[in-house]
């Protein structure tokens, strides 16, 4: 089976080493028997119509470069939100959720402009408090699971804090700063978009997310398709990894203000 | 009463410099100006120079150090004398402690040059206290994201050091460091002269940044670093400065040329090609003679716990150091690997993030850097260690093709337990990619191990 990827942006939304989730879409889709079609797209006048697509990332960016991503999108947001009503795959990592969300405001009185998909507030982080390294950005590990029981461990570098109004969380944060430090949850979704804080390769650590995705999409498409197994020559690693990572979480000193479940 | 308040300030300085002599434990290197600093704020802000004293700023992401040491050899080797701080100590406090140490009795430092490496965050701190003559930007690159979050935060501090009068010598070829220059009065260019890379341009995940000035995508002719190329912008007029030093390397022959001079180089990797360049064009500007300039290239040493190698049991290990949460290093680093054509092992340990609490497990950056050439480059076996990211520093390498066959994981941070894992391959060259406190360990199990074994 085919199915084709837009690839939002690759050049400025990869501040995190982001093309990983790309490259792990594409080794899943692989040991799926999806031949993936991987289309970069780095401005409005190369959008293809979303007819034919079945997922759509969105890396982190830099906040100097969202108002520009959040400009270009513009010009196509009316087919994104079609395509989204009609419950097509958008995932999107890191800071450059705001895009996606109704109203982002800046330190300096500036704002993104959004595309008001998610019913989701960004502020942009100047904390003088715990937990703060600096008041521009927290840095962490983040352990959650989605709504639907996946756990999912990772990184987040946080330049917002989010704040949910009607659009429903992607899942329960166990540890971590999560969407704000102080409400317990993470990301949000709405039918099939899915933004997430973790940032970097999340697939390439967590590809039962990924297997997911491209499952759930092709049923969209009215196709089955078989879990990967074993022929997923990093699945092993992956549950391996998370167990070094709970663990890691688990004996960390608790810091001031980061939500900590025991889990 | 500022001069009286300074002297108190300074005699304290140099009373807790005499200390950290006789207390190793205490740092010479900060303590004097951290003490000095609290006695009085602003402290650095109240020394005194001779007139004709230069004083020099060097900042960025990387090479910092390098290219200060290097600018620092250079003026003496014309018969200059130099204030300059020391290795790491490029924080106010640093800063106050080198010129702690150079000042004269009446808290003038009296040296032709000052030469400071400053943290690109501490630089708006620092030029607002001590005015630059000339500003060394090296590049501003992804690094330390617990901590800049972004290099556009980065970007923010350094333009706001800026002065009018200041002259500004910038990477040509990094992006961010060549829009510093801008619609700036004094300015000269440095570049390195380089290759297109074909397994770059075909490469589909092979993605490039975005530009400083209209955020339009950036494309490069080629990389030499990481992000650090021929460049120009496809939505603006940014591109690589043309009217710069350029540096071309002829490895083979362990020289460089610039403006058809040759220079003779011990260290030859694309790193030093940019410090060299940067030392050039500085000297340059300066005035500085061309003997001048080769002698401080001669008399360069390698800042050691960077390269080395380690050896047991008929084995090298080549260690290379990187940086965590610094990508352009562990590029580098790779590409050095990678040009070793012998059959190697390739040992891979990037660690948690040991940086600032709290500690955290992230390696996204080795997804930064581009492997294609090191697994073309005749490895035997790759090894990834840490007791918490091991598998997915295996996971990566999968990304990039490298079959699970050739990987071992070992879960531990022990590199007791590497060398034995070592006796199981028939190969006697190993690279090991890892940041500076794990070469420390592996330091002390070569030992040990040779120790045991009677050698």
């Amino acid at each position: 089976m085919k199915m084709n990827l837009v690839w939002l942006y690759p050049d400025i939304l990869n501040l995190h080493g982001d093309r990983g989730n790309v490259m792990a879409f594409k080794k899943i889709a692989e040991a799926m028997d999806i031949e993936l079609n991987i289309l970069k797209v780095s401005t409005y006048k190369d959008i293809p119509d979303f007819f034919g697509v079945d997922v759509v990332y969105m890396g982190a960016g830099q906040l100097r470069d969202l108002k520009y991503v959040a400009e270009d999108m513009a010009h196509y947001s009316d087919q994104l939100k079609t395509y989204v009503e009609e419950d097509g795959f958008v995932l999107c990592t890191g800071s450059t959720g705001c895009i996606l969300g109704k109203e982002t405001k800046l330190v300096n009185g500036d704002s993104i402009p959004s595309l008001g998909i998610l019913d989701m507030t960004a502020t942009e982080l100047n904390r003088t408090k715990s937990p703060m390294l600096t008041k521009e950005v927290y840095g962490d590990d983040i352990y959650w699971k989605t709504s639907d029981g996946l756990e999912i461990a990772g990184c987040q570098i946080q330049r917002f804090d989010f704040k949910l109004k009607s659009t429903k969380p992607f899942g329960s944060l166990l540890y971590g700063y999560g969407n704000n430090c102080t409400d317990p949850v993470e990301g949000a979704r709405y039918k099939n978009v899915c933004f997430t804080n973790t940032v970097g390769p999340l697939l390439a650590s967590n590809p039962w997310l990924g297997v997911r995705i491209l499952k759930e999409a092709a049923k969209r498409k009215g196709k089955s398709v078989s879990d990967p197994g074993d022929s997923l020559s990093f699945m092993e690693y992956a549950k391996e990894g998370l167990a070094l990572k709970k663990n890691f979480i688990r004996e960390k000193n608790k810091q001031d203000g980061i939500i900590n479940n025991p889990f | 009463m500022k001069r009286i308040h300074f002297m108190i300030a300074f005699y304290i300085g140099k009373a807790v410099m005499a200390i950290t002599k006789i207390l190793p434990k205490i740092s010479g290197t900060t303590w004097p100006g951290g003490i000095a600093n609290i006695i009085m704020k602003n402290f650095i802000k109240y020394f005194e120079y001779k007139p004709e004293t230069r004083i020099v700023m060097v900042t960025g992401t990387g090479g910092k150090t390098t290219t200060t040491g290097m600018l620092a050899q250079l003026v003496e080797s014309e018969g200059k004398t130099v204030c300059t701080n020391a290795i790491g100590a490029n924080m106010e406090r640093g800063v106050a402690t080198a010129l702690i140490r150079s000042a004269n009795k009446s808290g003038v430092v009296e040296c032709d040059y000052v030469i400071l490496e400053v943290d690109e965050r501490y630089l708006p701190i620092v030029s607002s206290k001590i005015t630059p003559h000339v500003i060394l930007v090296t590049n501003v690159l992804k690094d330390q994201s617990q901590r800049n979050g972004e290099p556009g935060v980065i970007m923010q501090k350094i333009s706001s050091a800026i002065g009018r009068d200041v002259h500004l010598i910038l990477n040509g070829d990094e992006p961010n460091a060549t829009s510093l220059g801008m619609g700036k009065p004094s300015v000269s260019y440095y570049s390195v002269a380089g290759e297109k890379d074909e397994d770059r341009d075909t490469n589909e995940f092979t993605v490039n940044c975005s530009c400083p000035v209209c955020h339009s995508p950036i494309t490069y002719e080629y990389e030499n670093l990481l992000n650090i190329g021929k460049f120009k912008c496809t939505g603006c007029d940014l591109k690589s400065e043309e009217d710069a030093t350029i540096v071309s390397v002829n490895p083979t022959k362990n020289y460089i040329t610039v403006d058809d001079k040759k220079f003779d180089v011990k260290y030859i990797s694309k790193d030093f090609m940019y410090c060299y360049s940067s030392m050039i064009a500085f000297a340059k500007y300066e005035g500085i003679s061309d003997a001048g300039i080769q002698k401080s290239i001669n008399d360069f040493q390698i800042q050691s716990g960077r390269v080395e190698q380690m050896y047991f049991g008929g084995r090298t290990i080549n260690y290379l150091r990187i940086k965590q949460e610094t990508p352009v290093t562990l590029q580098s680093a790779i590409n050095v690997t990678a040009a070793d054509k012998k059959e190697k092992i390739v040992v891979l340990d990037l660690s948690e993030v040991v940086d600032f609490t709290p500690n955290y497990t992230g390696m996204y950056y080795a997804y930064d850097c581009d492997l294609t050439k090191l697994i073309k480059s005749n490895v035997k076996k790759y090894i990834c260690m840490s007791n918490v990211i091991a598998y997915d520093q295996a996971t990566r390498l999968i990304l990039e093709g490298v079959d699970k066959e050739d990987i071992s994981v070992l879960p531990t941070n022990s590199y007791d337990k590497l060398l034995k894992e070592l006796e199981n391959y028939d190969c006697n060259s190993i690279y090991l990619l890892t940041w500076m406190h794990s070469y420390y360990d592996c330091l002390n199990s070569v030992e040990k191990y040779k120790k045991g074994k009677g050698i």
